[in-house]
């Protein structure tokens, strides 16, 4: 009773809070499929105020990667958007199988009037069919952050392509503008340009909003497309969920050059290169790297061989880099570019040492690709390296979550070399899955088997007021809140009988009461499923999962006695029994008790659930 | 020292210039729409015809009726505007932020770039009225293009006074009578 009554007290705490008001709009028609767009604006790099090297295709990538981080529809689809292989001439006045984005100076033969850019839809049978957005070539435009900037004229606006093509894919998306609605909301889809250079908390509830099935969309993943946090700058990505060194994660690729399969395992215990803890990362050709992934960068700080099974055996280290060879940086670009030249001091195990000295330009992009083991929204780098005298390219495509899904290798000589991932041993990690809140109540879930870091996540007092996690164990609840000191925290905590809340726990969900709204990410690491669940203690438990399951496929590992999640837009809760399921009273009890219904809903990565076990 | 306060409006606009976003339209006070528009009437939706045009595009051309005419010149006792989008054999165009007339609705319109642009209409939804039947039977008043009570700042406008945000939307609703009266003014009669 009294666990009972604490949750009730928080459950009536969490209702009597008042949501924000309704927000979004929504174009009425639901789309018929995710969209996968034509970028028919160049891909010639250019300098930009803000972006540094960029161009309008990384540009615009970076905006439909921005909304697939978002995710659309309420599974939520984290690949709506792709973006096709060839760019080919579509018609953005015609309905012609093509999502068009181009620049255009009028429109079908129509003046812009004062609009900036354009999206044609297209609607067949009640479904929106095709997305065509135009940009105004009359006017001028860059891309930067931040206010509004003038053209050099002075006279007229300096416009920020980046923001306008978030706009415009919010449209393709299926998202209206708020402010003609009748709203007052902060939002990049209001109907005028501002100094919002990014999306806000009602664009994200509006893109969960539109009616989209997951289950219907044409991806084989849900892997978010960037990992953005509040505190990175705009058009950045860490990379760091996109190259995973967990013990034992292996990958197999379709190797170019040979018929066999090519394998890649991490070991199972760190390794010290130089007093540097690597995970070796060896493959079936007998070679291992020791490899990091840290604040650096992915980097190489060891080659050596390896003549047992790859992973599991000992490695003989042959070269040592000194500083290691840089992959990528710790954060990069869309559209950018980052210059790793350098030396590379090899200290080969015979006693002898080398030195190189390349030059060496890593390029960004996005990119969608299609390898034997799935479709994947990546990080394009390419690395253009020029060492005694032979130039080699090396593009690798990162996937969220995945690590390395594609990999070609193209020397000055000729050689080429392509590997494509045929199958992972592992569940992609939610990693990178952005964590969307809203102001007032969000009830949250870390479903990576990497404890959150409460502090280092929600430190931001402006966008925080406080976060608990339930300890059944104890029967008590854990708070953190940024405002306080940390012996604040505690002194108040003991005083009220609450723990300090220091870090969410793989499989473990957790309420956060948010001042704004704001995107943060879920650590990294693999999926906790649903059947990590099996056995556990009866009592209120509240969780998450990263095997995207309904509810009642929840059931089957777990059997609740009921299962409850929050839903921070409506302030309402989501209710599923398994036993009023099975006896077809569900719905019925679902509406006199002012529920909402799961329906084919997904308890997805970022959700934090009740279940009350018995 | 009403000059002076409608100069200072319009020195602020020019300082911060007004940024047009998707389809969408700049923001136009009422001397704006009054200079700017090749035409200003009142007149009610009577049909809206769509057709597709041969780069494939599908077009709306919609009648208006009983027309007043307030601004400009007109070939006939109807005015026919052309806009971008609508519907030809179950294939629709729409263009988000775009306004729609609605047929039987009346309006109040200032247009512009009839044939030429997207949306024939100064500032788009702000360069169209909707006008409804006042209280009681009282005198008609006017509207917004999705039929809301107008903006203060176009209301203020009118009246003759500096936008108030805290007026909000307990400022009594503008009559036709009162905007015409301020339209003509501008106009110089």
């Amino acid at each position: 009773m009294k666990r009972g009554s604490k949750l009730l007290t928080a459950a009536l705490l969490a209702q009597l809070i008042s949501p924000p008001a309704a927000g979004f709009a929504l174009l009425p028609e639901p789309p018929a499929h995710g969209f996968v767009m034509n970028l028919d604006v160049s891909a010639a790099p250019f300098q930009s105020i803000g972006y540094g090297l960029t161009s309008w295709r990384a540009l615009a990538e970076l905006a439909l990667a921005r909304w697939n981080a978002a995710g659309i529809g309420s599974g939520p689809d984290f690949n709506f958007f792709g973006t096709t292989n060839t760019v080919v001439a579509g018609n953005a006045c015609a309905r012609d199988g093509v999502n068009e984005v181009t620049w255009a100076a009028s429109n079908c033969g129509f003046s812009y009037g004062s609009a900036i850019a354009i999206t044609n839809r297209w609607i067949v049978n009640g479904a929106r069919a095709e997305e065509d957005v135009l940009f105004n070539s009359n006017v001028a435009y860059n891309a930067y952050q931040g206010p509004l900037a003038r053209a050099a004229s002075g006279s007229e606006t300096m416009n920020d392509f980046f923001r306008v093509a978030v706009h415009e894919f919010g449209h393709a998306a299926g998202l209206d503008h708020p402010d003609q609605a009748g709203q007052t909301v902060t939002a990049i889809m209001n109907s005028t340009v501002s100094d919002i250079d990014a999306l806000q908390a009602d664009d994200v509830a509006g893109a969960r909003a539109i009616v989209w099935s997951q289950a219907s969309a044409t991806t084989t993943t849900t892997i978010a497309t960037t990992t953005t946090t509040s505190q990175m700058a705009p058009g950045q990505i860490a990379m760091q969920s996109y190259f995973p060194l967990r013990p034992g994660y292996e990958w197999t690729y379709q190797d170019s050059t040979s018929v066999r399969p090519y394998k890649r395992v991490i070991g199972q215990t760190p390794v010290s290169i130089n007093g540097i803890p690597t995970w070796v990362w060896s493959d079936s050709g007998g070679v291992a790297r020791y490899m990091t992934n840290d604040a650096d960068g992915i980097g190489r700080h060891a080659s050596g061989s390896q003549s047992v099974v790859p992973g599991f055996g000992n490695a003989t280290v042959s070269t040592i880099y000194a500083p290691p060879d840089m992959y990528v940086p710790a954060k990069v670009t869309l559209g950018g570019s980052a210059d790793l030249s350098g030396t590379i001091v090899e200290n080969v195990s015979d006693g002898s040492s080398k030195s190189n000295s390349y030059t060496q330009t890593n390029r960004f992009g996005a990119e969608r690709v299609t390898v034997p083991a799935g479709t994947y929204t990546t990080v394009r780098a390419t690395n253009v390296r020029v060492m005694n005298g032979v130039t080699s390219t090396n593009t690798i495509w990162f996937a969220d979550g995945v690590g390395i899904v594609k990999l070609k290798y193209e020397e000055s000589t000729g050689y080429t070399q392509t590997y494509s991932l045929s199958a992972i041993n592992f569940t992609p990690a939610p990693a990178g899955a952005a964590l969307n809140l809203q102001a007032g109540w969000n009830l949250a879930g870390n479903s990576s088997t990497g404890t959150l870091d409460v502090a280092a996540t929600f430190g931001d007092a402006g966008n925080v007021l406080t976060v608990w996690k339930w300890i059944p164990g104890s029967a008590k609840w854990a708070l953190y809140t940024p405002s306080l000191t940390a012996q604040a925290l505690a002194n108040y905590a003991g005083s009220k009988g609450y723990d300090v809340l220091t870090g969410v726990d793989a499989g473990e969900g957790f309420w956060i009461n948010s001042k704004a709204g704001f995107t943060a990410q879920l650590p990294p690491g693999s999926a906790v499923t649903a059947a990590a669940f099996q056995g556990v203690a009866s009592g209120w438990h509240l969780i998450a999962i990263g095997d995207n399951k309904t509810p009642r496929e929840l059931s089957t590992a777990l059997a609740p006695t009921t299962l409850w999640a929050w839903d921070a837009g409506q302030a309402r809760w989501y209710f599923h029994a398994p036993s009023l399921d099975a006896n077809g009273t569900l719905s019925n009890y679902i509406a006199t008790k002012g529920y909402l219904d799961f329906g084919a809903k997904l308890l997805d990565p970022v959700t934090g659930f009740w279940v009350n076990v018995p | 020292m009403k000059k002076t306060l409608i100069a200072l409006l319009l020195l602020l606009m020019i300082q911060l210039p007004v940024q047009a976003q998707a389809a969408t339209f700049a923001d136009k006070n009422l001397a704006q729409l009054v200079v700017e528009a090749e035409q200003v009437f009142i007149g009610t939706v009577v049909s809206a015809q769509s057709r597709k045009l041969p780069n494939g595009a599908i077009v709306t051309d919609f009648r208006f009726s009983d027309v007043q005419l307030i601004k400009g010149d007109t070939a006939g006792t109807d005015i026919v505007l052309l806009a971008l989008g609508g519907e030809v054999d179950g294939l629709r165009l729409e263009i988000p932020g775009l306004p729609q007339f609605q047929r039987d609705s009346r309006y109040l319109v200032f247009s512009s770039g009839n044939g030429k642009d997207i949306f024939p209409v100064v500032g788009g939804p702000a360069g169209m009225f909707q006008i409804a039947a006042g209280a009681s039977g009282g005198n008609p008043i006017v509207l917004t293009s999705s039929g809301m009570p107008l903006g203060t700042a176009i209301a203020a406008e009118i009246a003759g006074e500096v936008a108030s945000p805290a007026l909000g939307a307990v400022q009594p609703p503008v009559t036709l009578e009162s905007f015409l009266a301020a339209i003509k003014s501008r106009l110089g009669r």
